[in-house]
């Protein structure tokens, strides 16, 4: 995304992408396969976000995403204008993301579980179970949080995402989404028993 | 998405940052999980390549289906070149037409028409002339035997 620039220059790149998104959905429209790939490319991480914060575990995210795009292809002619594709296509993802955690909501699914080794491949077994239990804590006390705190803290602070830009997505505005997030990273540190300080209570 | 620079400006009030930086692996793109990208991008082209396909048909199809000017354009050739041939053909028969007329194919004359309608000869007879029928003749034609 756009950031640190003047707004006028911030405006023209916003102006630049959203031609750019324009084109690529008229040519997926008239079913060009190589139009639709270069979407799928620049959205792809931007969606997998949100899916997340909103489902929590990788591998539905990754199934919500695949939904959405194709969802989105089928009614593509509705992104209207096609410069907005952007806003549009992750409200889609966020409402199909939605759809799927309350279907899941009947199985135990996993919070943001890490089912692939992701931490560093020369960490020793002991950092990897630490780091393998500090997520799982997070992963757990993120899903206590509310819908809108659990999505507006992933998609800031583990996606990088401006209020400004979780805003437009949510349909609330920037202030709002600082809101949430002072809640969400105070219900976390007490569910995770960290003191306001910053420190972590339980640790010794 | 550039969050550093928001995160930098939170306002006092958002309270202290709880660190989510173990979660963060688990962000998708390009450069952290290509292989993983890769395969999520391949698995997205390879469902949507049905309704691609469908929409490169229809697509084609349009473009095959002419507008309301490509079907005049279709058939004004056609057109035109029929209405050349009426034109020759009525031209022709306009050239011809006093010469057919001239070789008595037309039944004109009244004792022509007498006898194309089975009048007796008698009847045909004062038909022909320019005077009145007698009395006789109006009998004769009427009984249609020749005699008064």
């Amino acid at each position: 995304m756009t950031g640190g620039a003047d707004p006028d220059a911030r405006a023209r790149a916003a102006a630049a992408e959203g031609a750019y998104d324009a084109a690529l959905v008229r040519r997926a429209q008239d079913g060009d396969a190589e139009g639709f790939d270069l979407l799928v490319r620049r959205h792809l991480s931007a969606a997998h976000a949100v899916a997340r914060a909103v489902l929590g575990v990788r591998e539905d995210a990754e199934d919500a995403c695949q939904d959405a795009f194709v969802a989105a292809l089928r009614h593509i002619e509705g992104c209207d204008p096609p410069e907005k594709f952007r806003a549009w296509f992750l409200t889609i993802v966020r409402n199909r993301s939605l759809d799927l955690r309350r279907r899941a909501q009947r199985r135990a699914a996993e919070p943001l579980a890490d089912h692939d080794s992701v931490t560093a491949p020369n960490a020793s077994p002991l950092r990897h179970a630490e780091r393998a239990e500090l997520r799982q804590r997070l992963g757990a006390a993120i899903e206590r949080l509310t819908a809108t705190q659990r999505e507006v803290i992933v998609l800031h602070e583990v996606e990088g995402w401006t209020h400004p830009e979780i805003g437009a997505v949510l349909g609330i505005d920037a202030g709002t989404s600082r809101a949430h997030l002072f809640a969400a990273r105070r219900a976390l540190r007490r569910l995770l028993g960290v003191d306001d300080r910053g420190g972590r209570g339980r640790e010794t | 998405m550039t969050g550093a620079d928001d995160r930098e400006m939170t306002r006092p009030d958002d309270g202290t940052p709880v660190d989510l930086a173990p979660l963060r692996a688990h962000s998708l793109d390009a450069a952290c999980a290509p292989a993983r990208w890769e395969q999520l991008v391949r698995r997205i082209d390879a469902a949507a390549a049905p309704e691609l396909a469908r929409r490169r048909n229809d697509a084609l199809a349009a473009a095959r289906t002419p507008g309301v000017v490509g079907v005049i354009a279709r058939y004004a050739t056609p057109m035109v070149a029929a209405a050349a041939a009426i034109a020759i053909a009525a031209t022709a028969l306009a050239v011809t037409a006093p010469s057919n007329a001239s070789a008595g194919t037309l039944i004109t004359d009244e004792v022509s028409v007498a006898r194309a309608l089975q009048v007796r000869e008698p009847a045909a007879t004062w038909l022909a002339s320019d005077q009145g029928p007698s009395s006789g003749d109006i009998v004769s034609a009427v009984t249609g035997d020749g005699t008064p």
